[in-house]
């Protein structure tokens, strides 16, 4: 079990770093070439905005799960340090189940069905025309997915800590 | 009746918050369950529950203004500069130049907090950082330990709301005030928060003890201050957008990071990580935050808020003073993000319902010094003993050696220098909505997200 939970965040970390690690240097790239090219009045139908909003859109999404399994989002544990090892894994434990997975589960099923809907409607980036945004759209179901993935991982590591006991 | 399931929503988000689970998962849980609730009772229609979901993908997609990129990209200045270890250098080159006057490593501290905005507040490990380097530096010079801790507390919260430090943009955002023009309402309040610390300082200043400047780190430091200063102008002068000069001054670091020898593969490495999580953690928060809004506003939040605002009455002053005071005491025990983007657009939206700085006669310029005065508010609960962040921040960068209670006591003065800038600036608008009145055009309203 402990192993499963380990592979989950290695899918979900290695993911989300992977798309950070190319997605973040791209947005800087593209935002930062936009305003050269308009100085210089270079072309124009370059879609560096566009391009730049996207990535970061991808990299935010993709690095949800990723730093869900690094612990870094933050939790309020003002109160929740002072209980016992056991409240808080069956906290997460019950959290996870009936609050975190069904929530990502509806988000999931809504995201997909967006991109679906931009794909055969054709949406389009507003300055090259670009019938593309629809991977754009995509990213949130998938961010969502990596998220349940972390999230599991969390839930097994909670069930392994109250058998434990 | 009407206002009871918003009050229900508020308490369900207040006692689910100390579950422990994150706080942005437990925003878009109550968020549904409460938009549950309404569409069985009939209180929401089933396009608008459908609409909850339109919020995760929009709140980050916004295509009119392409501002939310600008955060990771500050993040990972921050971060290159930190990693580098060109932000250290800032600090031994302002040490050297103001070493040899009276208070000098005071001053330096103070400076290289300012400077270092973007990372600060967003990291603590810049106040941190700040600790590490400045705090030996300050008792070497004879300050005693809770003079000094209280010094690098302060100076580390000075980044919060110097431009373009995150915290601004997020309270830009929530306040619904264009991004540049808070920045640039922000620089006279600084200034004079700047001018207070600094006549501390010297009043309080240890005896001077000359070093000369070596040429490369004042290099380094006069780099990082260019960047700095030259992301904003771009976007003051409108040459760049907020994402795009975000873009070039992040590119100048890792240029700068090159030129100096410093930039390796673990660097860049270190400083992705970084970019990615604390991006992940705000950006998940933020789009909680803004679905929690969404359905707290259909449930009628907006009108339960704004009659709160109305029952204190008072012309302006007592609503504003009231928003100030909560943002100050959830300060004690939140972190600042959880403030500004769920409680923030709430309170700005009542005290424009109530009229809070209608006299000034432009949305924009109103919500320029409500934002200014809600930031120092911001920053000084950071300050505020028991709960301050920046005091644990210093605290634990020292590895405990300087006790809480040493921190607390060296930190008051500041927070007494807070409170006298604050209170100027709710005095006198006008510090805030000069210069951005002078330099943008702000006819073109944008109003309160917290109501579109």
């Amino acid at each position: 079990m402990e192993r499963a939970a380990r592979v989950l965040d290695a899918i979900s970390a290695g993911i989300g770093r992977a798309v950070a690690w190319t997605g973040i240097p791209l947005m800087i790239l593209a935002a930062a070439l936009a305003p050269i090219a308009r100085w210089i009045g270079w072309r124009t139908d370059i879609p560096l905005s566009e391009a730049s909003t996207a990535a970061f859109l991808a990299t935010t999404m993709a690095t949800i799960g990723y730093a869900y399994a690094a612990g870094a989002h933050v939790r309020l544990d003002l109160v929740s340090r002072r209980f016992s090892p056991r409240l808080v894994a069956a906290v997460e434990l019950v959290g996870t189940l009936v609050i975190l997975l069904p929530l990502c589960a509806l988000i999931v099923a809504d995201g997909v069905d967006s991109a679906w809907r931009s794909f055969f409607q054709g949406e389009r980036w507003a300055d090259t025309g670009w019938a593309v945004q629809w991977m754009v759209r995509l990213w949130v179901p998938l961010g969502f997915v990596l998220l349940m993935a972390a999230g599991f991982a969390g839930a097994l590591r909670a069930l392994l800590a109250l058998i434990r006991k | 009746m009407k206002l009871f399931l918003p009050a229900l929503m508020l308490l369900a988000l207040g006692l689910a918050l100390f579950s422990g689970l994150p706080v942005a998962v437990v925003l878009i849980a109550v968020a549904f369950l409460f938009g549950g609730i309404a569409l069985v009772t009939g209180a929401m229609r089933t396009e608008e529950f459908g609409a909850i979901f339109h919020r995760i993908y929009g709140t980050l997609s916004d295509r009119d203004e392409v501002v939310y990129a600008a955060v990771p990209m500050l993040l990972f200045m921050g971060a290159v500069l930190h990693e580098t270890g060109l932000a250290a250098n800032l600090l031994s080159a302002c040490a050297r130049i103001f070493g040899r006057v009276r208070g000098g490593p005071a001053v330096a501290t103070i400076a290289v907090g300012a400077i270092q905005a973007p990372a600060a507040g967003m990291i603590g490990a810049s106040t941190g950082a700040l600790a590490l380097y400045a705090l030996p530096a300050l008792r070497r010079h004879g300050y005693r330990s809770a003079d000094a801790a209280g010094l690098v507390a302060a100076a580390g919260s000075l980044g919060a709301v110097a431009p373009p430090g995150i915290m601004l943009f997020f309270v830009a955002d929530a306040i619904g005030v264009q991004v540049p023009a808070l920045f640039l309402a922000m620089l006279a309040p600084l200034a004079l928060l700047l001018a207070l610390y600094l006549a501390f300082a010297l009043v309080r200043g240890s005896q001077p003890r000359g070093e000369g400047a070596s040429p490369a780190s004042l290099g380094g430091a006069l780099l990082a201050t260019a960047l700095m200063v030259g992301l904003v102008a771009l976007v003051v002068l409108g040459l760049a957008t907020l994402s795009e000069a975000a873009a070039l001054a992040a590119a100048g670091a890792v240029l700068a990071g090159v030129l100096h020898g410093r930039l390796s593969w673990r660097v860049l490495d270190a400083a992705l990580r970084q970019t990615a999580l604390l991006s992940a953690m705000v950006f998940f928060i933020f789009v909680g935050a803004n679905v929690f809004s969404w359905v707290f506003r259909l449930l009628g939040g907006a009108e339960m808020v704004a009659a709160a605002a109305r029952a204190l009455g008072g012309g302006g002053q007592a609503p504003l003073a009231a928003a100030l005071a909560l943002v100050f005491v959830l300060g004690m025990f939140l972190d600042w993000l959880e403030i500004v983007v769920i409680a923030l657009p709430a309170l700005a939206a009542a005290l424009a319902a109530a009229g809070v700085g209608g006299e000034l006669g432009n949305a924009q310029l109103a919500g320029c010094w409500i934002g200014a005065l809600f930031a120092i508010a911001l920053q000084t609960s950071f300050l505020t003993p028991p709960f301050g962040y920046a005091l644990f921040l210093v605290h634990g960068a020292t590895r405990g050696e300087v006790p809480l209670a040493q921190v607390w006591q060296g930190a008051l003065p500041y927070v007494v220098l807070q409170l006298l800038a604050l209170l100027a600036v709710a005095a006198l608008p006008d510090l805030a909505t000069w210069l951005p009145a002078q330099v943008l055009d702000l006819s073109i309203p944008r109003g309160p997200k917290f109501s579109d």
